[in-house]
């Protein structure tokens, strides 16, 4: 993890499972969040990169949500998360990979936003 | 003195009755009415939102189902798992396992968020629970179908569990008036028996 005074860089290289090519599953997405000690790193970094692993295949709304809702519940809403946090891909990475897997991350944001509208209302915690 | 004892006793068992009377009339119709409400709640939750989904519930599964296997024979295919086709298709085949998924939640979700967010929110984790067994999957090079089919079936059953979900009765539900009222009459009957010792 590389970070100078405002931004912090964030490498998944290491959470996604060793035979493994996709990101899955809301509770590996809470224990990365711990992992990586996210409540932290936001309070203290104005700027996050996180870095999607060559390679990657998917990137479930199931991690996503499970890796950054709660950025997103404390921000409160999803244009200061997408100006927070920033995705980056590797040098190499195939372009359709990357389109795909962009693709991935606008879904989940956009499932993270339904939720975020339903816990505005009071329905949920 | 004896006899003013006994008609104190006799008013005093009287007004009992009479007020466990309106006692058990008060709860009987509270129940029934609670009851109605849940019962008419129901009804709605069963005719608007359940029985015109499940044809659509029953499609999401097996079409899912079918591109799943559809991809994971294509996959399979490739003997060269390192190479960036290999990659290519492998990511392909889960956007295409997405698409249908997100398709199904677009379709499916806004109707039960109107109804209950918490229980669309519920909804969609299990969904995402079947994408992500089955993103899994396709990773996976020895595929032990009975296993595999038992997994998924176990999400689908817990899919159904949640869409009945709101079906299922509340504590005070299970309460029939009609054991409220057998109840109350035996307290009543007790307390008479007991005033009249006194």
């Amino acid at each position: 993890m590389e970070n100078n005074s405002s931004t912090y860089k964030i490498d998944l290289t290491n959470f996604r499972g060793i035979q493994s090519t996709s990101f899955s599953g809301r509770d590996q997405g809470k224990d990365v969040r711990i992992d990586l000690n996210l409540n932290d790193i936001e309070k203290k970094y104005s700027h996050i990169i996180v870095k999607i692993p060559l390679g990657t295949t998917s990137f479930n709304p199931s991690f996503f949500l499970g890796l950054f809702y709660e950025s997103i519940k404390k921000l409160g809403a999803i244009d200061k998360f997408r100006s927070k946090f920033k995705f980056e891909f590797d040098e190499n990475e195939q372009d359709i990979i990357a389109d795909i897997i962009e693709e991935n991350i606008d879904e989940a944001i956009e499932y993270a936003n339904e939720s975020l509208i339903d816990a505005k209302k009071g329905f949920r915690i | 003195m004896q006899k003013r004892d006994l008609e104190f006793d006799t008013q005093y068992t009287d007004e009992i009755a009479v007020i466990v009377t309106l006692v058990i009339f008060l709860i009987t119709m509270i129940a029934s009415n609670i009851n109605a409400a849940a019962d008419r709640k129901k009804r709605w939750y069963m005719d608007v939102l359940v029985n015109p989904n499940l044809p659509q519930f029953k499609e999401f599964f097996s079409s899912f189902l079918d591109e799943f296997k559809k991809e994971k024979r294509k996959i399979d295919g490739f003997n060269n798992k390192k190479s960036p086709a290999y990659t290519i298709a492998n990511a392909t085949a889960k956007r295409n396992l997405k698409n249908i998924v997100s398709k199904f939640l677009f379709e499916i979700t806004p109707a039960y968020r109107s109804y209950d967010s918490e229980l669309a929110e519920s909804i969609r984790n299990v969904i995402f629970e079947f994408q992500d067994a089955c993103t899994k999957l396709i990773d996976k090079e020895d595929i032990n179908n009975r296993q595999t089919t038992r997994e998924l079936e176990e999400i689908k059953k817990k899919f159904y569990l949640t869409i009945y979900g709101p079906l299922r009765e509340n504590w005070y539900e299970r309460i029939s008036s009609e054991r409220v009222v057998l109840w109350l009459f035996l307290i009543m009957f007790l307390i008479i028996i007991i005033a009249n010792f006194l």
